[in-house]
């Protein structure tokens, strides 16, 4: 077992391994990461910015978009965490596969996302003729389409998460509980829920994070009406023609949500629990 | 099969565990009465842990069958294969595997509320068994924050709290230091002469299997090379990963009436002359050579080596004398008295 002075001889070894070359690159990528930030609150319509945020047209789209990203998560949770459990624990063919296709929605356009979503439920999609004829009910252009748009987005997020967290946990703990009488049932909810629990919350805030920024498949999806699909990003992007003042101010919002995203992965870090 | 009272059948646990795994060929029986510890003792890759996790359940057999207590918990042939949550087996794991998300009381609470207890008995009956265990005090410890030894402790308190009529322990003492490793072992001692359910446990440590079992099962390969108690293994055993774990060297020879020629060279003498067998093996301290080879030493004309489950020859005038040693072997019913190769007479002072 390395003592507390063998090991900060170690870390400071690695310190002054690091090659000075590395150093340039390293300070311009960040720089690139940070300068752009720093020029949004640099030039911030500070004294103004009560006035905009209380505006007509600020509150209606915080709330749907704190509505809709929260109902996405809400949704990512009951079908991503199953998903990810049978990614994880599931032993069939074709789990590779069932994999890609989990990870498809990462790495696809959102755009791209937000027609394909148009094409199964849309008034004259696959599913959503159905819906039209046999319920009256038609999604594209609703609060609704916006969860769904997120959700289709986010969930990704969500699944390898809670995946990685499964995998990391230790099984032969659910093997313990089964000798002590527990049925599968009872093992998933008060032993391997509680322990990866860490996972499922980290999980859960990527995925309110990237539901909350979705764009591309929430415009394409459900389309932009004030009060309705309207969401942040959406009221950014319109804002920033007509009044660029209330599109700064709103992207600080955003900021300020995204800083808090991770100051709150940051306290779940410190307790050890994200891997 | 030695060991002796097994109890009737229908009584107690008895296994015919064959398992078919890549690269090891499980065939092992195995009977214990109720109140008995029977020790799996072998190297690793043995096959002993393949063999508790089918006892427990958590593994099915290829073939043969397990029963407890006249319940028949495996038998392929017959189809039937209880799980590992309905067959009332309780396991300590090598590491403990206590739940790290739940107090000491919690993990041990927990095999009795799943049995359908209400959290306040389940709770009670916890305490009590901590209480047995000496924790008393640990009790709202989340595992992270107990020793090893205390962690064992807890874990053996969860294993038993829901009174299994089978006790499985999975090398319980080998993730302790060897300070509390002595203390604990004497309490787990302790606490399996008071249970009454059977208990198999796997051991690579011959101190522990021979501390805490009444019988040793000397696994190798995945089948039974020796089996008996304690001490019979020790005096006598039968192959050399047995003969190396006890502290013995095995020396194998052909009998030729009175006298032994062994296979490396020189002869020996036995206590009692043996025919019929024509391959004798012979055991001989470790400790009687100083730093020479074992394998080297029967080729050496007057150093070979002797008989006699303990015994540190020396050299006494024209005859060795073996001197009996305190040992965790016990002494040889009768004095035996044998040669060296060279014809020196050795016998018990």
């Amino acid at each position: 077992m390395p003592t507390p002075a063998s090991r900060s001889r170690r870390r400071g070894s690695r310190q002054s391994g690091l090659p000075p070359a590395l150093l340039l690159p390293a300070a311009l990528g960040l720089g690139f990461l940070a300068l752009p930030l720093l020029a949004l609150v640099v030039r911030a319509p500070w004294r103004s910015l009560p006035d905009i945020l209380v505006g007509a047209e600020v509150g209606p789209a915080l709330r749907l978009s704190l509505l809709s990203a929260t109902s996405a998560t809400a949704l990512c949770l009951a079908l991503g965490v199953p998903l990810a459990w049978v990614l994880a624990r599931g032993e069939f063919r074709g789990r590779r596969l069932v994999r890609a296709l989990v990870t498809v929605p990462l790495v696809l356009p959102p755009v791209v996302g937000g027609v394909a979503l148009l094409l199964l439920l849309g008034r004259r999609g696959l599913i959503g003729r159905h819906l039209e004829a046999w319920f009256g009910v038609s999604l594209p252009f609703t609060t609704t389409a916006v969860v769904i748009a997120e959700a289709f987005v986010a969930l990704p997020f969500l699944v390898l998460a809670v995946e990685g967290a499964l995998r990391g946990s230790d099984r032969r703990l659910e093997d313990a509980a089964a000798t002590l009488g527990a049925s599968r049932l009872l093992i998933a909810r008060r032993v391997t829920l509680p322990l990866i629990a860490p996972g499922i919350g980290a999980g859960a805030v990527l995925c309110f994070a990237r539901a909350l920024g979705e764009f591309g498949a929430t415009i394409t999806f459900a389309g932009s009406f004030p009060g309705v699909t309207r969401t942040m990003p959406l009221e950014v992007y319109l804002a920033l023609e007509s009044d660029p003042p209330t599109a700064v101010a709103l992207s600080l919002v955003l900021l300020a949500v995204s800083v808090l995203v991770l100051v709150s992965m940051r306290d779940r870090w410190l307790h050890g629990g994200l891997r | 099969m030695s060991g002796g009272d097994e109890g009737r059948p229908d009584e107690g646990l008895s296994a015919d565990l064959r398992v078919d795994l890549d690269r090891l060929r499980l065939r092992l029986e195995l009977k214990v009465r109720p109140g008995g510890v029977l020790a799996l003792l072998g190297p690793n890759g043995a096959g002993k842990s393949t063999a508790l996790r089918c006892l427990a359940g958590l593994r099915a057999l290829d073939d043969g069958a397990i029963s407890l207590a006249g319940r028949c918990l495996d038998d392929p042939a017959r189809d039937v294969l209880v799980p590992a949550q309905a067959r009332g087996v309780g396991m300590v794991f090598q590491d403990y595997l206590l739940f790290p998300h739940l107090s000491a009381v919690d993990n041990v609470a927990f095999g009795l509320r799943v049995a359908g207890r209400n959290r306040r008995q389940a709770r009670a009956t916890a305490h009590d068994w901590l209480g047995r265990m000496g924790l008393r005090e640990c009790a709202d410890e989340r595992p992270g924050a107990l020793s090893g030894g205390q962690a064992q402790r807890v874990a053996l308190a969860r294993a038993l709290a829901p009174e299994p009529g089978l006790l499985l322990l999975d090398e319980p003492l080998a993730a302790l230091d060897a300070a509390t490793r002595m203390q604990v072992r004497s309490d787990l001692r302790q606490h399996l002469s008071d249970y009454a359910g059977c208990t198999v446990l796997v051991s690579h440590d011959p101190l522990d299997a021979m501390v805490l079992a009444d019988e040793l099962v000397v696994v190798e390969d995945g089948i039974s090379v020796q089996r008996g108690r304690a001490s019979e293994v020790a005096r006598a055993p039968r192959t050399d990963y047995v003969a190396s774990l006890v502290g013995l060297n095995l020396y194998r020879g052909h009998s030729r009436g009175s006298t032994v020629e062994l296979v490396g060279g020189g002869t020996l003498t036995p206590p009692r002359p043996r025919t019929g067998r024509s391959c004798s093996r012979w055991r001989r301290r470790p400790s009687a050579s100083t730093g020479s080879d074992r394998a080297a030493r029967p080729a050496t004309p007057g150093k070979a080596g002797w008989s006699g489950s303990s015994s540190t020859p020396r050299p006494c005038g024209s005859r060795w004398r073996a001197v009996r040693r305190c040992s965790r072997t016990s002494r040889p019913r009768q004095s035996p008295s044998w040669a060296s190769p060279r014809g020196h007479r050795c016998g018990w002072p």
